[in-house]
């Protein structure tokens, strides 16, 4: 099984690769990568069917908390037999997701607001490092800079500080980081080509 | 749940990034490791992978440590879970230490934390005890050992979140599988999330109750590998070292504080929104990526096809469509693009059409299959973008109604995907406008390329503009409320909710710094009186 | 009398909004109730999606047309569905294999094309000058913030640089040079996170404001 699975990742990837350079390969390409998709959309099915699995054993268990296990999958199966009926873009279904999905997730995020908040707060009680100081300062300063007075924009701050430091500043450490990633997953991708990491189990 | 997370159920339950590293450090279990030696192993799952011994003949011989295995055993304490760190004392043990933690671990003494297993490890493992020495069956026989509790637990799972991004973004396997491939981190199994993998945490000291796995582990590892990461040890460790505090009442001020911090925003908001105060002047100043947004949106030929990729997370909707309203509202009135809709998130197609058949632009009246398509969901991350890129048609040959959109008269003449007059992509994801933009290089031309993100990915996607990738860049609010005025004087979302959000960075501001340095004193008087103590 | 759609989502919205927010004075069970039930939503949703964008119109449609070349994922697709059963889930290895095989690919391809070399080329350019002329800015602004651009990426790229040698004392050490460079780029590093921070802080305030505001406009709608 083990030397199977290489080879199929290494073909596949070498296949797709070469849909890059030669142009008789592009629609072999095509093909995987379309393939792939399909597999893609698959594996989402089978992680929702995961999470039935676990809340139905905790309702079945009567474990603690198994009411709310109920309340989700009363919710996933009610949406999921509305949805296979009717289809995603049915008006019932646009009740569902601007009723339930967007405020619930945007209501979420909101609460984010309180929580850093208070985690940058405490943060230099608990590292007071030169690391955790240039961070809040930086996040501070770049916070004044974008707000405004009811005369115009920040004096110094929102005309001067934010739009050097957001495209000069940022941009330097920004791209240090993403050429760094670039770099790992160009290695990493290339251990996977040559079977020397194998992600998908088999070592 | 993003279309990045798609493939994650089918993983195997090491996270990826993890896994990889032992395949690349860890022996397979039937390679090297005699048979009895696995079942040794199977039975001490606290012991951390460079104190697993190596084959040893007889029990007088765990007495009589070489001095080459005294000299491989604390260095490769870096391949434990950095979760599981041991503090200076154990990183640095001595030899009858690393070795007592062995014993310590076979007398079922319970365990500070599972290490996660790759399931193929387990493999082969039915025959690990038929050749076991007598001397070692005794260690075969021990009971069960404890499972850790949650509050045993909890210190490593607490280091690992306070792990910085940019370590985790220096997981190699991570960055390759993302979007791609499945990720394996494990699954969630309390709360709500009980099932699903790649979520965060339950709780923030949440840490696994389960009974700690078996895993045999040997190392693989040059000097040069071992000397740089014990390198990366040091510098992770300055990062994550919990700083220990004599006095520390968290509970009752953490809880005034949020209370507090909670108070004050939602009278704020409440205030100033129900009044509708318009006090505080839009921002001015029009940074040159969004005047560089106002030339593409100008640039577009009159009625010409326009795709436009909708990935953001209902969480950030109300931000990405008061940036974007603006935006679409030129477009539309000034150029009425034909528009495709795409979106690599799994409700992010629908959630650009509720934008733009919504409330901000009802004045334009476009409607699906008269003014824009909307050809749903595209999987598979980067894969789906490199094949709709290569070749749109045959990636996506339906809109959601099933129609063969590309026949269409929205879509005619489109063949390729360089022949789309402009692409607009409304992203709240870094990574996400980066595939889009890695992804379609070969097959965009010259192609104008306009991003309207959220200000939480803005920092990441600057580059992009600054090495001319992308043509124009729109920002969150501070983004929204430039390009609304100008946008022949037609107000939007952004004034609506200006004046709230410039107090509620004010305050945030004054908080932040005023807090901060009271937690910057309070946080020194509380480790001099720590030192004081200890001394 | 039949209500209408539109006031059911606003009284939806408008409950749900509440039950998340009652997380401000403490978990409680109305926060529990709105977040099960929104994951619970949510997945059947993403399911419904998932079916009907992509495995009808991509794999059961052709399959129904006669084409044979989706008997591959369609074969892949069964395998990754063992994955549910705890004997079969090694099946689906294969699946994941091709997966992770194009998957690896494609990062590669993207990585170099689109993000290495355009970068660097980017962090070169910063000081080109005829550029910069076209953008109207000034000659002495370009070289001034290039070099910081250019310091920027070179030092944020030695803070991840981990060679060393070892010392007499056998413990390890970057050389001086690295050091000094990594520790200006723990700098940028930590000036790009605080603007990240700040990007943040900003989205999830925008989403406060957005949510009171629509709690404003429901109860207005009766007032």
């Amino acid at each position: 099984m083990r030397v199977i699975t290489a080879v199929i990742a290494i073909a596949a990837g070498f296949l797709i690769l070469g849909g890059y350079f030669f142009p008789m390969l592009a629609p072999v390409q095509t093909l995987l990568l379309n393939w792939a998709i399909i597999l893609a959309g698959v594996a989402t099915l089978v992680g929702i069917f995961n999470l039935i699995t676990v809340h139905t054993d905790k309702i079945r268990r009567r474990e603690k908390g198994s009411a709310y296990s109920a309340l989700l999958v009363i919710g996933l199966v009610a949406a999921l037999l509305f949805g296979m009926a009717l289809r995603p873009e049915h008006e019932i279904m646009r009740v569902m997701l601007n009723g339930i999905i967007i405020p619930a997730e945007a209501a979420l995020m909101g609460l984010l607001t309180i929580s850093l908040l208070y985690a940058a707060i405490r943060l230099l009680r608990r590292r007071a490092d030169l690391m955790g100081i240039i961070f809040l300062v930086t996040a501070a300063l770049l916070l004044l800079g974008s707000a405004t007075l009811p005369f115009g924009n920040m004096p110094v701050l929102g005309t001067l500080v934010r739009p050097w430091t957001t495209q000069v500043l940022a941009i330097g450490g920004a791209r240090g980081i993403l050429i760094g990633v670039a770099l790992g997953s160009l290695t990493t991708g290339l251990r996977v080509l040559f079977g020397a990491d194998r992600p998908y189990g088999g070592n | 749940m993003g279309g990045q997370d798609n493939a994650a159920p089918i993983a195997s339950d090491t996270p990826d990034w993890l896994s990889s590293s032992g395949q690349n450090n860890v022996a397979p279990v039937s390679s090297d490791t005699p048979d009895w030696l696995q079942g040794l192993e199977a039975q001490t799952p606290s012991a951390p992978a460079a104190q697993t011994p190596e084959p040893q003949k007889n029990d007088a011989e765990l007495g009589d440590v070489p001095s080459w295995l005294k000299a491989a055993a604390p260095q490769s304490s870096i391949y434990q879970d950095l979760s599981v760190a041991a503090p200076e004392s154990s990183a640095q043990p001595s030899d009858s230490n690393w070795l007592s933690s062995l014993d310590a671990s076979v007398t079922a003494k319970p365990t500070p934390a599972p290490l996660p297993v790759d399931s193929g490890l387990g493999e082969g493992t039915d025959n690990l005890f038929t050749d076991m020495p007598d001397w070692l069956s005794s260690a075969n026989e021990t009971p069960p050992i404890a499972p850790s509790t949650p509050e045993e637990a909890s210190e490593p799972a607490l280091e690992t979140g306070q792990l910085p991004a940019w370590v985790q973004a220096m997981r190699p396997v991570e960055a390759v599988v993302s979007g791609s491939a499945p990720t394996t981190s494990q699954a969630e199994s309390r709360g709500a999330l009980a099932g699903l993998q790649s979520v965060l945490p339950a709780a923030p000291n949440y840490a696994p109750t389960s009974k700690p796995k078996p895993y045999s582990l040997k190392l693989q590892a040059s000097s040069e590998q071992l000397s740089q990461a014990a390198l990366l040890e040091q510098i992770i460790a300055a990062e994550t070292s919990p700083v220990s505090i004599a006095s520390f009442s968290p509970l009752g001020a953490s809880r005034a504080l949020r209370w507090i911090l909670a108070s004050v925003f939602f009278a704020m908001a409440f205030v100033v929104l129900f009044t509708r105060t318009q006090i505080f002047s839009l921002p001015v100043d029009i940074p040159l990526e969004v005047g560089s947004a106002l030339q593409v949106v100008q640039s577009i030929p009159e009625g010409a096809p326009v795709l436009v990729a909708f990935d953001y997370d209902a969480a950030r909707a109300g931000e990405m469509e008061a940036a974007a309203a603006p935006v679409f509202d030129q477009t539309l009135l000034l150029r009425h693009p034909r528009l495709a809709l795409i979106s690599t998130h799994e409700i992010g197609a629908m959630l650009g059409e509720k934008f733009i058949t919504g409330q901000l632009l009802a004045d334009h009246s476009y409607q699906r299959e008269k003014q824009f398509v909307n050809l749903g969901y595209l999987p598979g991350g980067q894969m789906g973008i490199r094949a709709f890129a290569q070749n749109p048609s045959a990636t996506t040959p339906f809109d959601v109604s099933f129609n063969k959109v590309w026949e269409s008269n929205i879509l005619k003449g489109v063949n390729s995907f360089s022949q789309f007059a402009a692409f607009i992509i409304v992203t709240d994801n870094a990574d996400s406008a980066r595939a889009w933009i890695e992804q379609t290089t070969f097959a965009r031309g010259a192609m104008p390329i306009l991003v309207i993100s959220s200000a939480q990915s803005a920092p990441m996607i600057q580059p992009y503009y600054a090495s001319q990738q992308i043509s124009g860049l729109v920002s969150g609010l501070h983004g929204g409320a430039i390009f609304e005025q100008n946008n022949a004087g037609r107000p939007g979302t952004a004034r609506a909710y200006w004046d709230a959000y410039s107090i509620g960075m004010l305050l945030a501001m004054a908080f932040m710094l005023g807090g901060g340095l009271w937690s910057f004193f309070i946080g020194a008087r509380e480790r001099a009186a720590a030192r004081e103590a200890n001394s | 009398m039949a209500i209408p759609l539109d006031l059911i989502t606003g009284a939806l919205s408008f409950l749900f909004t509440l039950l998340i927010f009652s997380y401000v004075i403490g978990d409680n069970p109305l926060f529990r109730i709105g977040v099960y039930i929104f994951v619970g939503v949510s997945a059947g949703y993403i399911a419904a999606i998932a079916f009907w964008q992509v495995l009808m119109p991509r794999l059961v449609t052709p399959l129904m047309n006669g084409n044979l070349f989706m008997v591959v994922p369609l074969l892949f697709a069964v395998l990754i569905l063992m994955k549910v059963s705890p004997n079969l889930a090694s099946l689906a290895r294969f699946a994941m294999a091709f997966i992770v095989g194009v998957g690896a690919a494609v990062t590669i391809a993207g990585a170099v094309t689109g993000t290495l070399i355009p970068q660097v080329m980017g962090t070169i350019n910063a000081f080109d000058l005829n550029l910069a002329a076209a953008r109207g800015i000034p000659v002495m602004e370009v070289i001034f913030n290039g070099v910081f651009i250019l310091a920027g990426t070179i030092f944020s790229l030695a803070y991840f640089h981990f060679g060393a040698r070892p010392k007499a004392d056998g413990t390890m050490q970057r050389l001086s040079l690295i050091e000094l460079a990594a520790w200006i780029g723990r700098i940028f590093i930590g000036i790009t996170l605080g603007a990240v921070f700040a990007g943040v802080f900003s989205a999830a305030l925008t989403a406060f404001i957005e949510r009171i505001h629509s709690l404003i406009q429901f109860i207005g709608t009766f007032m």
